[in-house]
């Protein structure tokens, strides 16, 4: 084999592997290549650095380093940014690799400082894109200056919001939350990073997609580990960071001193300052309690149901409850079985790091009309849920080995209950939609996706479809946001990525009369 | 809990090495997430294990040792299906990483650089599929080419990337 015969083959091989769609064969062949010749293994590791590094490099490197080409060469590589963060975990708390202040990092946020407010990802002048990295999520009392925004309206990079009252909620990309309060201008700098130049904001950055997230502000910026956190930046950029719960990293920026500049770690309770112009950060003690509880109250008046997303309609019957139905269940999966769900990579190509767990199901009895959709919640890590727009879709497929929708039998819209989160913590976790009739027929393979609407990419999905054992079953689809640049949501939300095995789907119907 | 100045240390160095830690994974663990939780385990217990570690010896060696420990331990707890390689395959694929330091790490280094060099063009593939996640029919949408074709550039992308790659470090005296 030529050299380019020989990249090509192993170059195949990983990415297939990669992609879950090495052929039987492969599947032989590359395990005893790997055992058996050396130069063949240290290619495959060469290549596998590769596409890891590409996809930390290039992750990074469009928002992080805009054009600043020249400095790139150290920082991309050697600050690949890493970071312990506190993850809930059910019983226990796990220190999570994440994105974090590196040596190089430092230096170099006081040379981008400040942000331009529209940044160029490296390409040609006149095809710029700018990707979506935040949504507004809810409002209350909101008055902006300029353009008003809307609820679920998505926030492109570097876009300004200029609130002069009220209250607004913006989700990034990544998972975490700003609460802002007016007067404040904020900018939604990237999927995990904004900048507050004026105002006051509690962030809260309890996913693990949101290690790592940063509020930037005139003279400092402060970094999560996994916490919420508030900030208070005043007319002349002094700003004040006030730890609610976790752990923060509080950088002192424009000081001077690039290259180590003042950095301060602040845990729960914890409050400081950095003066207008940077330089000496200064402990601040204890939050004060009045304080304290001028942000809970800010979260719990923009997490009340009356404010949820006016631009939604639906009309599908949405309910919760604590059991599952017992009542005309056509088909069911209380899955016994507790091993691992089966997943399957999406097809070469598509987006890198997916973690998908699908089932379709077989309809084997004539004249089938479906009432209901039930699906037990496992476990929801936040309200974000709550009062959200969905679209529930079934569809048929081919086979069970299909992964193609074919043709939609029904479409219906809904609303998530406002106290979805709270619900579920009570114990009545399974949530059930109710579909106008849909007559389904026997032998017919079909998939169901439900889509959480208000996003700006079908992220999240339950059920669909399947190539895996359980053909007959009907099942989930979970999936999980990789690396920056894609649109899934936390898997963890829905199924709990703890207990994988316990997936379980009702489907209710009557026989039709003809 | 230890004192902050342990922490930084212990944050600095793995983010030295967390990338070719994170590229040992996935060598050892083809799946995209299923490499980044196990190198969310791995980092909790190297964190846990700092004290253990003594410093003036091979983070890299140290941490790929307890990332492999980790990787057995993640594959023993998932299906079978998760299984592509044996632990004599693994352990083998973790030796020749250990003994590939230096040249990943230069490697790591020379692959930004040679992103750089990429034509306009192929920069903007490159930062629509590993930026902007995109995939190859958005891209192929994106770029109004066909789905085939946007294979097609990826792959000469990635073939022309690893020979800059490999020229730079044969150029810095890197034998392969």
């Amino acid at each position: 084999m030529s050299s380019q015969e020989q990249f090509d083959h192993m170059d195949d091989m990983v990415q297939r592997l990669l992609d879950d769609q090495l052929s039987p064969e492969e599947h032989q062949e590359l395990p005893s290549l790997l055992a058996n010749d050396d130069a063949a293994r240290r290619q495959y590791i060469r290549l596998m650095h590769q596409q890891l590094t590409l996809s930390r490099l290039i992750g990074q490197s469009a928002t992080d380093c805009g054009e600043h080409a020249e400095s790139q060469h150290e920082s991309l590589a050697s600050s690949l940014p890493t970071a312990i963060h506190w993850r809930k975990h059910p019983g226990r708390f796990v220190a999570v690799a994440a994105v974090l202040t590196v040596f190089f990092l430092s230096a170099f946020f006081a040379l981008v400082w400040p942000w331009p407010e529209e940044k160029e990802i490296a390409q040609g002048p006149a095809e710029k894109i700018t990707p979506t990295v935040a949504q507004l999520v809810r409002v209350v009392d909101a008055e902006w200056e300029g353009v008003a925004p809307n609820p679920g309206e998505a926030l492109k990079e570097g876009r300004q919001l200029k609130l002069k009252s009220g209250l607004a909620q913006i989700r990034f990309s990544d998972g975490a939350s700003v609460i802002l309060e007016g007067p404040a201008v904020f900018t939604a700098a990237t999927a995990n990073s904004g900048r507050l130049v004026r105002g006051s904001l509690v962030a809260s950055c309890e996913t693990e997609r949101a290690r790592g997230f940063t509020i930037a502000t005139p003279h400092g910026r402060v970094e999560d580990i996994g916490t919420r956190f508030a900030v208070d930046v005043r007319e002349d950029g002094a700003a004040e960071f006030f730890v609610l719960s976790g752990l923060v990293v509080v950088t002192s920026t424009g000081g001077g001193d690039e290259q180590d500049p003042p950095r301060m770690q602040l845990s729960k309770g914890q409050a400081a300052s950095v003066p207008a112009g940077g330089g000496r950060i200064a402990s601040q003690g204890n939050v004060d309690l009045q304080r304290l509880a001028e942000y809970r109250e800010r979260i719990e008046r923009i997490s009340k149901p009356s404010n949820k997303p006016e631009s939604t309609t639906g009309n599908m019957g949405i309910r919760m409850s604590a059991s599952a139905p017992t009542t005309d269940v056509a088909i069911c999966q209380v899955s016994a079985d507790g091993g691992t769900p089966f997943r399957y990579q999406r097809p070469a190509g598509q987006d890198r790091n997916p973690r998908d767990a699908g089932q379709s199901f077989l309809v084997h009895s004539a004249g089938l009309v479906l009432d209901t959709i039930t699906v037990r919640i496992d476990t929801l890590t936040d309200n974000s849920f709550d009062s959200q727009a969905v679209k529930l879709e079934i569809f048929t497929l081919a086979d069970g080995a299909d992964f193609d929708p074919d043709r939609s039998v029904a479409i219906e819209n809904g609303i998530l209950p406002d106290d979805m989160k709270a619900a579920v913590d009570a114990g009545k976790s399974y949530i059930t939609f109710d579909i106008t009739d849909v007559t389904l027929n026997p032998r017919q393979q079909y998939g169901f996706l439900l889509t959480h609407k208000s996003e700006q990419t079908a992220n999240l999905l339950l059920a669909a479809k399947t190539n895996s054992p359980y053909k007959d079953g009907i099942g989930i689809m979970r999936e999980q946001r990789g690396a920056a640049g894609d649109n899934y949501q936390e898997a963890t939300v829905w199924t709990g990525a703890s207990a994988p095995g316990d997936l379980e789907f009702y489907l209710q119907g009557h026989t039709s009369s003809d | 809990m230890s004192d902050q100045s342990q922490v930084n240390e212990f944050l600095r160095i793995h983010a030295r090495h967390e990338a070719r830690l994170h590229g040992f994974i996935l060598s050892l663990l083809p799946n995209w997430s299923d490499a980044e939780e196990v190198l969310q385990e791995t980092a909790t217990i190297l964190w846990s294990k700092y004290d253990s570690f003594k410093p003036g010896t091979s983070y890299f060696a140290w941490a790929c040792q307890i990332a492999r420990f980790e990787v057995s331990r993640y594959l023993r707890r998932q299906h079978r299906s998760r299984m592509i390689f044996n632990e004599n395959v693994l352990d083998m694929i973790a030796q020749s990483s250990e003994s590939m330091d230096d040249e990943l790490f230069a490697r790591q280094q020379a692959l930004a650089d040679c992103v750089e060099k990429l034509s306009d063009k192929d920069r903007r593939l490159v930062v629509l599929r590993y930026h902007e996640g995109l995939k190859a029919e958005g891209i192929a949408r994106q770029i109004g080419r066909s789905v085939h074709a946007v294979y097609k550039a990826m792959k000469r992308i990635r073939r022309l990337l690893f020979d800059c790659v490999s020229g730079t470090l044969a150029r810095e005296g890197f034998a392969e």
